[in-house]
């Protein structure tokens, strides 16, 4: 049965997936990314020293169907492994993985994967991340996205995309829930709002740095 | 005597009048990938803080990178690759005005 398990999750990290924005950012560059949500909420503090690879120290809390809640702080290792800059497009491969512990002081580890392809008017993106806890319940996410942008921008001026996402949480929903998702970026910040048609919303927020 | 005078001041003049720096140089550069301005935002950084330039303009929708160079200063198409690189992008072509 935990081969079975296991084999699951390695097949839902590799179903092209999508983010909450990309986990690696530009040599030198730094972010900070607040993800809330009814069920899994996380915040991440990433550095670059190089364009195709993120360090990043990570704390999630998940809650899981019986509404108990876990913490987690994770640091983690980010890495671009391929992307194709093509005129129109750009699309990426992430992979991430790292290690740490729990607020009940348990061993916890979390592997992930995300594909996203987008152009200036379409955005899609499938992302899976799986959480090992020892003594407790693997939880695992799946997201998927799909977005369009409703008028054309430049470099400098506000971009929208409205995103269809579906959610999948192995020990909460234990289902794909549909939610709308507005995101918005400008300059150096974005913002992304959205609910799920029960009404549970999620705002996730991110800022480049420089450093 | 006299003639050696005018030609020292003529060659002060010639100093003073002429430019004794560079022009600053206007690089376009074609590049691929540039299709969100969040993560476009690494270009404007990198080349900001480099030295030799003074301005950086990006265009998404003509794929371009204009960059304008302080005078005195040059920024060879190695120097300006690494920087689009660095940045996560892939330069088409490099075009100097």
């Amino acid at each position: 049965m935990g081969y079975l398990r296991y084999c699951c999750l390695l097949v839902l990290a590799f179903i092209p997936a999508p983010v909450h924005a990309h986990p690696v950012t530009y040599k030198g560059g730094a972010l900070i990314d607040v993800m809330v949500g009814h069920n899994h909420s996380q915040v991440d503090a990433t550095y670059s020293p190089t364009p195709s690879l993120g360090l990043t120290a990570g704390y999630m809390r998940f809650r899981d169907s019986s509404h108990q809640i876990t913490e987690a702080w994770i640091p983690r290792v980010n890495a671009l492994l391929k992307r194709w800059n093509l005129p129109e497009a750009q699309a990426n491969i992430y992979l991430w993985g790292g290690a740490g512990a729990t607020n009940r002081e348990d061993a916890a580890a979390q592997v992930g994967t995300q594909l996203d392809w987008e152009t200036r008017w379409l955005y899609s993106a499938a992302k899976f991340d799986g959480f090992i806890i020892e003594g407790s319940n693997d939880f695992h996410f799946a997201t998927l996205r799909a977005g369009v942008a409703p008028y054309p921008v430049e470099f400098g001026q506000v971009n929208t995309f409205i995103i269809l996402q579906s959610d999948y949480g192995s020990q909460s929903t234990r289902r794909w829930e549909l939610a709308p998702v507005a995101r918005f970026f400008f300059s150096d910040y974005l913002l992304e709002v959205g609910s799920t048609i029960d009404g549970d919303v999620m705002v996730n927020g991110m800022i480049h740095f420089y450093l | 005597m006299a003639g050696r005078m005018r030609i020292a001041v003529m060659v002060m003049i010639g100093l003073i009048a002429s430019p004794s720096s560079a022009a600053a140089e206007k690089l376009i550069i074609e590049v691929n990938g540039m299709v969100c301005s969040f993560c476009a935002q690494g270009i404007t950084k990198k080349f900001s803080s480099h030295p030799s330039v003074a301005d950086v303009q990006v265009s998404l929708e003509k794929k371009k990178v204009e960059i304008a160079t302080k005078e005195n200063t040059t920024l060879s198409d190695e120097e300006a690759t690494k920087l689009i690189k660095d940045a996560g992008y892939a330069v088409v072509a490099i075009e100097r005005q």
